[in-house]
């Protein structure tokens, strides 16, 4: 388990703060991190990586302050960081070898193991003598993940990993991610929702450096729940609704836009209560659709 | 293991050192006649290689992701660093000291079919004065491109100052070669080697002033190069390299 609290940080260039008074718990399993572009996903966990240093706040590891024990934890942790850029002369075995050597692993035979099994785990059986630059993006991310599983860590901290994935690529790494969650604590962070649907128990959503929820996906969900509508009409209704409610998505189907909105009670004599979704809840969240 | 090869490949800068303060011994300059190669040869080991070695330094020596990782698995940035730093100057140095160590130096006879003739100004025993004289220079450039790349973060910036460099001294030796610019400002021209090549002899040479002003511009840009290198390690250590940029 992993905790943290009172995270702040401020760049030195930056006006704003990146993270503020960040407080969470992240619990064993899959914890999905979600928010727009600069919410500070990315800050946070490369603050938990312990690549970056935070200017205020604690994170402690298994109750042991990370800060004071950063050795301990980096040996029990993966990281895949946002960059895909792996090293492109290298292929995956020459790749995996220079990161077993990285982490102290000095038996030539051991290395050669523990990088058939990453291989093997990923999915990347076959494409071992092509150089990283020939691969795709979703084999780039297999690659990253395997890296990250050397060494059997704990924790693994997997930063916007679908980013820029076609829909088959992405579902095999949701499964893949899934498969290696067992028995070990996965921070995720997308600002796709649907990468969480089925994913993450737990969630966080944060917003310009803020938590704005933190908890069970369903109870993220349950919040919204017989408060979001459904309204078929004209676009006045759209500029109105977006006046009076919280508009979460409008989509135009046969020129007609269909709007969801998030209101204590439904704002027009048509429209009609459906089930909320993970979007609904997210984009309530943070305050609606943007214009 | 990175420890290792830095701690492997870092002899080279006090052996070097060594050998440069036996050279100020040996040294016995004199004019030699030499065809055009032979200048072409000086040239090429003393100024261009610097600025060869600069392309890997600037463009091959950074990368975020590998820092990053190394981070994660517990490698400082300034073993992994270092590391590629060395790589990439012994590299250089080897295949420098091998053009020096198999290149051959032929008495050359003037005749009317040659045109062009270059009186130089070297020690008889020249390789072992390249052998020193590359290596202060290769040292002093590569310690101020790692300096350089490093405390900017930039790879153009290391490669703009190379060139600079290398155009700002190819004047001053114009202007030492022609006569109107002093001999004693040779000291602070970091490709000194290129004085004693040319096809004008400058004003005010005598093997004594030549003598010191090479023996010290050698031991002032091999200070600069431990001074410039040291200063790189410290900013390594505080292993922020990955940070800032992009945030």
């Amino acid at each position: 388990m992993i905790e943290i609290k009172n995270l702040t940080k401020i760049y030195p260039r930056g006006k704003k703060k990146a993270l503020d008074n960040v407080s969470l718990v992240i619990p064993n399993g899959i914890f999905g991190l979600i928010g727009r572009n600069g919410a500070g996903k990315t800050t946070i966990m490369r603050i938990i990586a312990t690549v970056m240093s935070a200017t205020s706040g604690e994170i402690y590891f298994d109750g042991k302050e990370l800060n004071a024990n950063k050795d301990e934890f980096r040996s029990s942790l993966g990281y895949l960081p946002q960059s895909t850029k792996l090293m492109p002369r290298l292929n995956i075995v020459e790749f995996l070898d220079y990161v077993c050597i990285m982490k102290g692993i000095k038996d030539k035979g051991e290395r050669k193991e523990k990088i058939a099994n990453a291989i093997e785990t990923v999915g990347l059986v076959g494409e071992e003598k092509k150089r990283l630059r020939n691969y795709s993006g979703g084999m780039l991310r297999r690659a990253g993940i395997a890296q990250a599983l050397i060494g059997d860590p704990k924790v693994l901290i997997i930063d916007e990993p679908t980013t820029g994935l076609d829909p088959e690529e992405r579902r095999y790494f949701l499964n893949l991610l899934s498969k290696i969650a067992v028995d070990r604590t996965v921070i995720f962070s997308t600002h796709i929702t649907a990468d969480i649907e089925n994913l993450c128990k737990n969630i966080c959503v944060l917003e310009l450096g803020e938590v704005k929820f933190l908890g069970e996906k369903a109870d993220f969900v349950g919040r919204i729940e017989g408060k979001i509508f459904q309204h078929i009409g004209t676009s006045e209704d759209e500029a109105f609704l977006r006046k009076q409610t919280v508009v979460t998505s409008v989509s135009h189907i046969d020129g007609k836009p269909h709007i969801r909105y998030v209101a204590d009670e439904a704002f027009t004599d048509t429209s009609t209560p459906v089930e909320p979704t993970l979007e609904d809840a997210y984009i309530y969240a943070l305050g609606g659709i943007r214009r | 293991m990175f420890l290792n090869a830095v701690k492997k490949y870092f002899f080279i800068l006090p052996v070097a050192m060594a050998i440069m303060l036996f050279a100020t011994r040996v040294w016995e300059a004199q004019f030699l006649i030499t065809p055009l190669p032979m200048l072409g040869f000086f040239y090429y080991i003393e100024c261009v290689t610097p600025v060869i070695m600069l392309v890997p330094l600037a463009f091959l020596l950074y990368d975020n992701f590998e820092i990053e990782l190394g981070l994660v698995c517990g490698v400082k940035t300034s073993t992994l660093m270092l590391t590629k730093f060395f790589s990439v100057f012994i590299y250089v140095l080897s295949t420098v000291y091998t053009m020096i160590f198999f290149y051959t130096y032929k008495e050359f006879v003037p005749n009317s079919r040659h045109r062009i003739v270059f009186p130089i100004y070297v020690p008889e025993n020249y390789k072992l004065y390249m052998f020193v004289s590359v290596t202060v220079t290769l040292s002093f450039f590569a310690a101020l491109f790692l300096f350089i790349r490093v405390l900017t973060r930039n790879c153009y910036v290391p490669v703009a100052v190379g060139l600079a460099a290398f155009i700002a001294t190819s004047t001053l030796n114009s202007g030492i070669h022609g006569g109107t610019t002093d001999m004693r400002s040779a000291l602070f021209d970091p490709f000194i080697s290129v004085y004693f090549v040319g096809n004008t002899v400058p004003n005010s040479m005598n093997i004594e002033s030549m003598t010191n002003i090479w023996t010290n511009n050698r031991l002032l840009f091999a200070g600069a190069a431990v001074v410039l290198f040291v200063c790189s390690y410290l900013l390594l250590r505080r292993e922020k390299l990955h940070e800032g940029f992009g945030e």
